[in-house]
């Protein structure tokens, strides 16, 4: 059997015990201090997705693709994961815990479970809107720009989800600008 | 009554639809339905909800919101399409300005069409960023 890199975790991480076959520790981002990416099994990581809002409907198929092409990470509290005016190479979508979303440093939301931030960046290549910070301990999913656009291509019940979630941020973004 | 490739040169002209292949956009010609109305004729109002988009052929179509006209739109130009993505009331009223022709194109016909073609819902992702960002940069600079 192989094992991964399995140092142990520096004392601010509550790592539970591992229940996959392998855990590996992957320093991702050295922007963003050190990412612990922990490879959970492939189906837990499945039942995981299957109850974030965001993948309601999608099959079992559908999960699979969205989970081979994602990684579960966990963020400490203060954690930048999305640098307004940044280029944006990651989705993420929060699975658990909640992040603040500021604009120029003004909080202008606060997003949980299902949420997905970011994706505007890898759909148009532009710079980042806002920053988000964790704002608890969070875990969360990351699509990385490569992966992002056959995610939408292949599983179609996400990208109607996200059409979804667009339009309604156009129509309060039009409401609350036009009145 | 324009020709069913007419509706198609009028789509290709959409932002919306202007990636598509032949084959995707004559889909979605094919799930669309040509329909003349007269000048003073509602196509949407502002609060209800709403089911289709309108591609406008022909005629000029008044945008209306708390009665108070916000943009005018004419032939090649897109209406309501959000509602074919969402099941949220509409934004604004449509109101013909003039005689119209539109091409209307329903949710239910779209909807089956968005899962099966890839391209069409992706384009619509793109083009549906780009118009949050401009939104986003007007209301907050």
């Amino acid at each position: 059997m192989t094992t991964g890199t399995d140092r142990p975790a520096p004392p601010h991480t509550t790592r539970r015990p591992p229940t996959a076959r392998h855990v590996t520790i992957v320093i991702a981002d050295p922007r963003c201090g050190l990412w612990f990416r922990r490879m959970a099994s492939k189906q837990a990581k499945i039942d995981h997705l299957s109850k974030v809002p965001l993948f309601e409907g999608c099959s079992k198929k559908e999960l699979e693709r969205v989970a081979r092409a994602s990684d579960e990470i966990v963020m400490t509290p203060g954690t930048v994961i999305v640098d307004q005016g940044q280029t944006g190479r990651e989705a993420f979508v929060v699975m658990d815990g909640t992040v603040v979303v500021k604009r120029s440093n003004r909080k202008v939301a606060t997003l949980g479970p299902g949420d997905v931030v970011g994706e505007l960046s890898l759909l148009d290549h532009g710079p980042r809107t806002a920053s988000v910070i964790c704002e608890t301990d969070c875990t969360l999913l990351v699509i990385e720009q490569r992966h992002f656009r056959g995610v939408i291509e292949e599983v179609p019940t996400l990208a109607i989800r996200l059409l979804a979630t667009l339009a309604s941020r156009i129509r309060d973004l039009d409401r609350s600008y036009y009145g | 009554m324009f020709g069913k490739d007419q509706h198609i040169e009028h789509l290709r002209q959409l932002p919306l639809f202007a990636s598509l292949s032949k084959k995707e956009i004559t889909a979605v010609a094919k799930a669309s339905d040509e329909i003349s109305f007269p000048a003073g004729h509602e196509l949407l109002t502002e609060g209800e909800s709403g089911t289709e988009a309108f591609v406008v052929l022909d005629g000029t179509v008044d945008i209306k919101r708390k009665g108070r006209k916000i943009a005018s739109l004419g032939a090649g130009e897109i209406i309501g399409e959000l509602a074919l993505l969402d099941h949220t009331p509409r934004g604004a009223t449509a109101v013909c300005a003039t005689d119209c022709t539109v091409l209307v194109i329903d949710r239910r016909h779209f909807a089956p069409l968005l899962e099966s073609t890839p391209a069409l819902a992706v384009k619509f992702l793109q083009e549906l960023a780009g118009r949050l960002r401009a939104l986003d940069r007007t209301a907050f600079g």
